[in-house]
């Protein structure tokens, strides 16, 4: 039976209220062993789960049941026993099951049965199996579900009005490119915006009804349920599209808010205080359910300003209410998510933004307003300028009608090598390689390199660690600082960690600098003049 | 002390010999065939009848050897030496020592589970028992071995039915015989490496029933391939020679099998539970029947045995390897 791999695959504990203890109290009254031969025996097995299967000495019955039949019969009714009651379903059920059989059954108790596979790819193979397309796959399991057959069933069948009201639209790909191919006729006519680093994400309000979107057509409604509760102010039929962004009272937007939030199951009020963030509305895709993509973007702008100003009325009305009653929740939020138990805890100490804005756009129609514009990203915090033509060029369907991000040449320094770090347990394969700058008269580290080079760069970096290491750390290897590579980087951030006090942003290798002695490294002063 | 441990092995001064010396000596008292207990180079050996065959193939025909039938004795020095059936492989014995009443027992490796291919263990009495403790943790149980025997013969015919070899990982003296007992009534060819077939008359002289069986040789895998069930010892390159992996299947035959969080992380193919030694309950009982005064524990980490043991009140302690004797004493 498909549901029930499927239930473990994503990493759902079932909720069966039983704990590691109860579990070490079977096997201490069936089998008299104490806990210190539980825990010698887990050193020698270091698997919690299989230590106790292996433990309870059952006569081995090796029965025929079916791993739904043991989620049904044993495992969904813990939640509900008291201890005692729980303590004789776990011995039966140990009694009957074979060892092995035992060991999966623990995991599924104690939240171990899972299986690495992507999210992605779970959501793929249940919608080759269903025949639903898989946006509508990952927006039915963010719902509450249980590992039941009846529950499959009713998974799999179509809900045609829900589940057109909640798909996404299509993720028009994003050109990256660091210089534009024709200066000149580039600028001509183009709205920019700034980019930041965040999750770029779809909002849909139709039908009462408000999903998130992320570019991977995961739903992100739990993730982000105060801008939820923002697009429910939106009037029906209405798709935007932007940039989920950090939120302070002051820039630089924090980076890593949308990080903490995307990790996080479910949003509590605690999470939202902690990391804000805010939907940054840089396009619009329906109004009126009608959809624009292949409208002007200048009317896209006019119709996207019209929305928000319209929202903005709404938000100033019914934001700074406690309660989503008055806004007609729809039955998402209703089954979802308590919005009143998340706002409702002292509001007045919020330092929520409004959930939603709408981006600034500047007009450039020269390369030199517009590269004005680049210059001063790094002072924003900016990854980049987000530019669109006002209105479409000759071939409606080119990239040139699309968004483009436009990134800021990078800058770059002449670093020495320092350390790498060893995959552990491999002698000769490294993972992470440190360069360093001259601070005062010793190197300091400024940057760190990771995997996504290619593999030639790592092999001959490599070699130059294995022949030249001077000390090693555990799975550190300082080495002889007599390597000079010329790096690139973005941007700069401040590192409490290193001494220099700096680390460099996407850090990639350019080329080996032959001939280079050490001495001409760059400073920690000259890379940090550069930005 | 009538026995303690020493560089070369445990030793009895009483007696001036070892029991299944690490280096070579004078006078060595074997307790079995395996590598890690029968070693070249000494003067003269001292073994169980059923052993004897086994120990001249490992070590030399020539060797200067004497043999006992189990219950049998002799005596060196007053001190009075009897082979007793360990139940480990064919000829395995425990060494029973008695010097002016003390008597002292050695294990050596044993099993208490019943196997047709030797003697069954025998409990013995003594005042000193010194055993082995391979598997002193209470996770290993063995499940019954027949129940693991139908495993086997169910998989084979999966693989045959599939056109895939199968290859069974299996020590070759002791293991090997016994996986090739349990088949005795196949009628399908069953292959084995030529370091296992050496052994097999001294099993058939014993009365232990085999299937017929060819030897492993590359024709004969090439030949049978699709059908045949080839038992090979775990160092033996036999799945090299099988060439596409997508060809054949392989089981180990282990008590390591049980395990499978390691099997896993060293990838170690799917076992059967089947080992030659005495599992948790088998240490258990056998240390208890013996009865005796205090117990050492050896050939294992047995330091989850001899606390259990200890807190239930008898006197168990790991035995110190290589120690001198006042150590031994003092603990
Ligand atoms: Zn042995
Ligand atoms: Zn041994």
């Amino acid at each position: 039976m498909l549901l029930g791999p499927y239930s473990f695959l994503k990493n759902r504990r079932l909720k069966t209220k039983t704990g590691l203890k109860l579990l070490k109290e079977v096997i201490e009254s069936q089998t008299c062993f104490p806990d210190w031969v539980i825990k010698a025996c887990n050193e020698r097995v270091k698997d919690t789960p299989e230590t106790l299967a292996l433990l309870f000495a059952s006569k081995g019955g090796r029965c025929e049941i079916s791993l739904s039949t043991l989620v049904i019969q044993f495992l969904q009714p813990l939640s509900g026993f008291t201890r005692l009651s729980k303590k004789e379903t776990i011995r039966c059920a140990w009694e009957m099951l074979s060892t092995t059989q035992r060991v999966l059954f623990n995991k599924m108790i104690l939240g171990g049965f899972q299986l690495g596979a992507q999210k992605s790819l779970i959501h793929e193979a249940l919608s080759k199996i269903s025949g639903i397309p898989r946006s509508v796959i990952s927006r039915r399991l963010i719902e509450d579900w249980q590992p039941s057959a009846t529950w499959f069933q009713s998974f799999i069948e179509p809900d045609p009005e829900i589940d057109t009201a909640m798909a996404p639209c299509h993720f028009e790909p994003v050109v990256v490119s660091e210089v534009p191919p024709d200066k000149s006729d580039f600028t001509l006519g183009l709205e920019a915006a700034f980019a930041f680093d965040g999750a770029r994400v779809q909002g849909i309000r139709r039908r009462e009804v408000s999903t998130i979107w992320s570019e991977e057509l995961i739903p992100l409604n739990l993730c982000f349920p105060e801008l939820i509760r923002g697009i429910s102010l939106l009037p029906s039929g209405t798709v935007l599209e932007g940039l989920i962004v950090g939120w302070d009272d002051d820039l630089p937007p924090p980076r890593e808010n949308v990080q903490k939030r995307l990790k996080v199951k479910t949003a509590t009020q605690k999470t939202i205080q902690s990391a804000p963030v805010q939907f940054i509305v840089l396009d619009i895709i329906e109004r009126h359910g009608i959809n624009l993509s292949h409208c002007p973007f200048a009317q896209r702008r006019a119709e996207m300003k019209q929305v928000m100003d319209e929202w903005s009325h709404q938000w100033s009305i019914h934001g700074n209410k406690s309660e989503i009653e008055d806004v007609n929740p729809d039955f998402f939020q209703q089954e979802m998510f308590d919005m009143s138990t998340v706002l409702r805890t002292e509001p007045e100490k919020s330092v929520l933004p409004p959930p939603m804005s709408l981006s600034r756009f500047f007009k450039c129609n020269t390369w030199a307003s517009l590269e004005g514009k680049l210059n001063i990203c790094r002072d924003k915090h900016a990854t980049g300028l987000l530019c669109i033509p006002v209105d479409p060029r000759d071939s409606p369907h080119s990239d040139e009608n699309r968004w483009r991000l436009l990134k800021p040449a990078s800058c770059k320094a002449r670093l020495a090598l320092l350390s790498a770090e060893r995959l552990p347990g491999n002698q000769t394969h490294f993972i992470r390689f440190t360069f360093g700058a001259w601070l005062n008269d010793s190197l300091v580290s400024v940057a760190v390199i990771g995997t996504q080079h290619s593999k030639k760069d790592f092999e001959s970096l490599g070699e130059f660690v294995l022949e030249n290491t001077l000390q090693k750390q555990g799975n550190n290897c300082l080495v002889k600082p007599d390597l000079i590579y010329e790096i690139s980087f973005e941007d700069i951030q401040e590192s409490s960690r290193s001494k220099s006090g700096i680390r460099l942003k996407n850090a990639r290798l350019c080329k080996r600098l032959t001939g280079t002695g050490i001495k001409q490294a760059s400073t920690v002063e000259e890379i940090k003049s550069l930005i | 002390m009538l026995i303690r441990p020493t560089p070369s092995g445990l030793y009895c001064e009483q007696g001036d010999f070892y029991i299944d010396p690490k280096r070579k000596v004078n006078r060595a008292v074997i307790t079995h065939a395996h590598s890690d207990h029968a070693r070249r180079g000494s003067e003269q050996y001292l073994c169980s009848k059923p052993c004897e065959p086994l120990l001249r193939l490992r070590l030399g025909k020539n060797i200067s050897l004497q043999a006992l039938e189990y219950g049998a004795s002799t005596s060196i020095c007053g001190v009075i030496i009897s082979f007793h059936p360990a139940g480990h492989i064919l000829g395995s014995a425990q060494i029973r020592v008695e010097y002016k009443g003390e008597v002292w027992v050695v294990s050596g490796d044993y099993k208490t589970y019943p196997d047709p291919t030797c003697a069954p263990f025998e409990p013995l009495r003594c005042h000193t028992f010194i055993s082995e403790c391979t598997f002193g943790y209470p996770i290993y149980r063995w499940p019954d071995p027949n129940h693991e025997w139908n495993h086997l013969k169910k998989w084979w015919k999966t693989n045959r039915e599939a056109g895939l070899s199968s290859v069974i990982n299996a020590y070759s003296l002791g293991k090997a015989q016994r996986v090739l007992n349990a088949l005795k009534d196949s009628e399908q060819t069953v292959l084995v490496h030529s370091a296992i077939l050496s052994f097999l008359p001294f099993y058939i002289s014993e009365g232990v029933l085999f299937p017929e069986v060819m030897e492993a040789t590359p024709e004969n895998v090439m030949r049978y391939r699709d059908e045949s069930l080839i038992i090979s010892p775990p160092s033996s390159s036999m799945e090299k020679s099988l060439g596409d992996p997508c060809s054949w299947q392989s089981l180990d035959v282990s008590g390591w099998a049980q395990i499978r969080s390691q099997k896993r992380k060293k990838n170690l193919p799917n076992g059967l539970i089947v080992s030659d030694h005495a599992d948790w309950e088998g240490l258990c009982q056998a240390i208890q029947a013996t009865e005796a005064e205090q117990t050492f524990l050896t050939h294992g980490d047995g330091s989850v045995l001899s606390r259990w043991l200890t807190e239930k009140g008898l006197s168990v302690s790991q035995l110190p390897e290589n120690r001198s004797t006042a150590s031994l004493h003092a603990s």
